[in-house]
């Protein structure tokens, strides 16, 4: 986008509704803060000096945020609130998102560290692949899973090879 | 020093770290949606073991070569390698769909070079006047500039300040989870111990740039096809003398857009391209295959990097989120960016102008001989590819610390930046924040401390007073209101001087 090509839709920060979800979420986020900050121990056993209490800071993080909040409630109610037409993101596929996020999470939240890494990685790569590219796959099925276990073995040969014995790191 | 530092890494050591560092940011930079950020974050895990200097100087050499990568994909695909390439993409592609795609590269090569070593000349003139300047700071100077950080970034990085600023304040809550560095009082660990050492930096970049990415490229994966590579890609140094008006004015605004904390390098190339419009007599040209436009966004885009690295040296103030991981990195290895390193590792500038210098020359060795080998990289399906960058993101997660909770971080923080990303929030303002919590925490209750209690010095020593006008104004001209009452008074002012000569 070049700086003055004219936008087919107004600015992300000017969509009423998202103002209004938004502000509120970051209201409630603001609000739990300054409570728990407020509720932070003050260390008056120990002596110290009141204006450097450990939740001096985050409490006043937590005011800020309530009142950019606040602003931000208060330009999408102008706009329209709740009941102004939304502006569409950007179409996202959830199923596929869905199994992204179930391939990284079983690699990363359930094989990792349970499993030597170069197999965790090899599984993950592969299974990604195939699982990613199945319908793309559906002229040389054969020849597409071979080369998905192939580039999987290499990844976790690879990687395993490179960070531990050339690099000296240690990997989980 | 600075003789001291170029004869230092004249050493075929030195040399192959460069053009190693290089290559790989260059591959990382030809791959839509890869940024610096993350290429320098793996990098710096993979680097660990070496000695400070040779680390570092793949790492400058890979935020170098990334950045200067990024331009392929702009011009032959018209996607971005990186956002600080999205200045190219309009006069680079229209360029290669008419043929000359190797002209663009070529040109892409001399801006780079040409602007990077701009940016080197500045970076070893100011670094050491500023961080000489920062040596004055204190407390509530410190206070200010952490201040100033997140408003400026959270103002021109992306086209909400409001949500800019927010994003920004959740960084710097962020950055108080953990023992606070006065009394090492957990705050917001709820019990556990993982929590205790805070969220570091590196995951936490890693999942933003890292995870965020690879989960936006594989929920909506778009394959676009690639312009042939025709022509000649040599760099025209005939194009640089033609239009070297264009390059100094990029180059001095992407050095003056780097120093601007938080900003990231795209804001540079904008900034420049804007620049080069407004003044060309062929306005029309831009966006349709202006040299002078395609020259202007990567000088810009390239002097900006050592623009970066200077309050990264001087002040400890990262200008952008690669020169934060950065700045990580040098910690890590034992050097402490700030003004104090003028005093204690002043030889280090100076090795950082020469390292930035190998990382110039060797963007120029690729680009004159290996432009079309490197190209294969794009022929790499992102269903294949993305994988392997999360393999090697995990990786990255876990090695600084060799903590699985670390990997748990960048899951959670990339989810959330995948999430904020669709909804307008940029993730540059959250890294600011994280990495200028701690500053902001220690420095106002330290501050405060100092003035028992009262808050004129933060608004009366004479630094302070600089900072506050300038961090309230940024705010304030973002107001509506207020926005409207300085454009009526600048009409006035137009008017009253046209009156004036007439």
């Amino acid at each position: 986008m070049t700086p003055d090509e004219p936008t087919a839709h107004p600015e992300p920060g000017s969509d009423p509704r998202s103002d209004m979800v938004g502000g509120l979420a970051w209201m409630a986020l603001g609000i739990v803060i300054l409570v728990m900050s407020w509720q932070m121990d003050r260390l008056e056993s120990q002596d110290i000096n009141p204006y450097t209490i450990p939740g001096l800071v985050p409490g006043l993080l937590g005011c800020g945020m309530i009142l950019l909040s606040g602003l931000m409630l208060v330009r999408g109610a102008r706009r329209g609130g709740f009941s102004a037409h939304a502006i569409a993101s950007p179409r996202l596929d959830w199923r596929r998102l869905g199994l992204v996020l179930t391939l990284c999470l079983g690699f990363a939240g359930v094989l990792l560290g349970r499993v030597p890494f170069w197999l965790a990685a090899w599984l993950f790569v592969t299974g990604s692949i195939l699982v990613l590219r199945w319908r793309d796959m559906a002229d040389s099925r054969l020849r597409g899973i071979v080369t998905a276990i192939a580039i999987g073995l290499c990844t976790g040969a690879a990687v395993s090879v490179l960070f531990e014995r050339l690099f000296l790191v240690r990997l989980p | 020093m600075l003789g001291h530092a170029y004869l230092g890494f004249l050493t075929p050591w030195s040399l192959l770290y460069a053009l190693s560092g290089s290559f790989v940011g260059i591959l990382v930079g030809c791959l839509p949606g890869l940024s610096a950020t993350l290429c320098i974050a793996l990098l710096t895990t993979l680097t660990l073991k070496l000695p400070a200097n040779d680390a570092i100087l793949i790492l400058i050499s890979s935020y170098v070569g990334t950045l200067y990568g990024g331009s392929r994909s702009a011009i032959l695909l018209n996607i971005p390698g990186t956002a600080a390439n999205a200045a190219s993409c309009a006069d680079g592609h229209a360029l290669a769909m008419r043929g000359e795609a190797g002209r663009a590269i070529g040109i892409a090569t001399s801006g780079a070079f040409c602007g990077t070593l701009f940016g080197v000349f500045c970076l070893a003139a100011f670094t050491p006047v500023l961080a000489n300047v920062a040596l004055s700071f204190g407390a509530f100077e410190f206070f200010w500039l952490a201040m100033f950080g997140i408003v400026i970034s959270g103002s021109l990085v992306g086209d909400d300040p409001l949500k800019g600023w927010m994003i920004g304040l959740l960084g710097l809550f962020v950055a108080q989870i953990g023992q606070e560095g006065l009394y090492a009082f957990n705050r917001f660990t709820f019990g556990w111990d993982e929590l205790s050492g805070g969220i570091s930096l590196i995951p936490a970049l890693i999942g933003a740039f890292g995870f965020a990415e690879v989960l936006t490229n594989l929920a909506n994966p778009v394959e676009k096809q690639l312009v042939q590579l025709k022509d000649s890609t040599l760099p025209r140094f005939r194009e640089v003398a033609q239009y070297w008006r264009t390059v100094l004015r990029s180059g001095a605004i992407g050095v003056l857009t780097g120093l601007l904390p938080g900003v990231g390098e795209d804001s540079g190339a904008w900034m420049s391209y804007a620049a080069a419009k407004a003044v060309s007599s062929d306005r029309r040209n831009f966006g349709k295959g202006s040299i002078d436009g395609l020259m202007a966004a990567e000088t810009g885009d390239m002097s900006s990097i050592p623009g970066h690295i200077i309050p990264s040296l001087a002040l400890g103030v990262p200008g952008s989120a690669p020169s934060a991981v950065l700045m990580a990195a040098m910690i890590i290895h034992g050097i402490q960016p700030g003004p104090m390193l003028m005093i204690e590792h002043p030889q280090f500038i100076y090795d950082v102008v020469a390292m930035t210098s190998l990382a110039t020359m060797s963007i120029l060795f690729f680009g004159l001989f290996m432009v079309r080998p490197l190209l294969l990289v794009l022929r790499i399906k992102r269903t294949v590819l993305m994988p392997i960058i999360f393999v090697l993101a995990t990786v990255g997660a876990y090695a600084s610390a060799s903590r699985l909770f670390d990997v748990y971080v960048m899951l959670a923080v990339g989810i959330g930046a995948f999430f904020l990303r669709r909804r307008g929030y940029h993730m540059a303002p959250f890294v600011l924040g994280l990495v200028l919590g701690q500053l902001l925490d220690k420095s106002l209750r330290r501050g405060l401390v100092l003035s028992d209690g009262s808050i004129a010095p933060f608004f009366t020593r004479p630094i302070c007073t600089g900072f506050a006008v300038v961090t309230f104004a940024t705010m304030l001209m973002y107001v509506p209101a207020c926005n409207a009452l300085v454009r009526r008074g600048l009409a006035c002012a137009k008017s009253f001087v046209g009156v004036r000569q007439v």
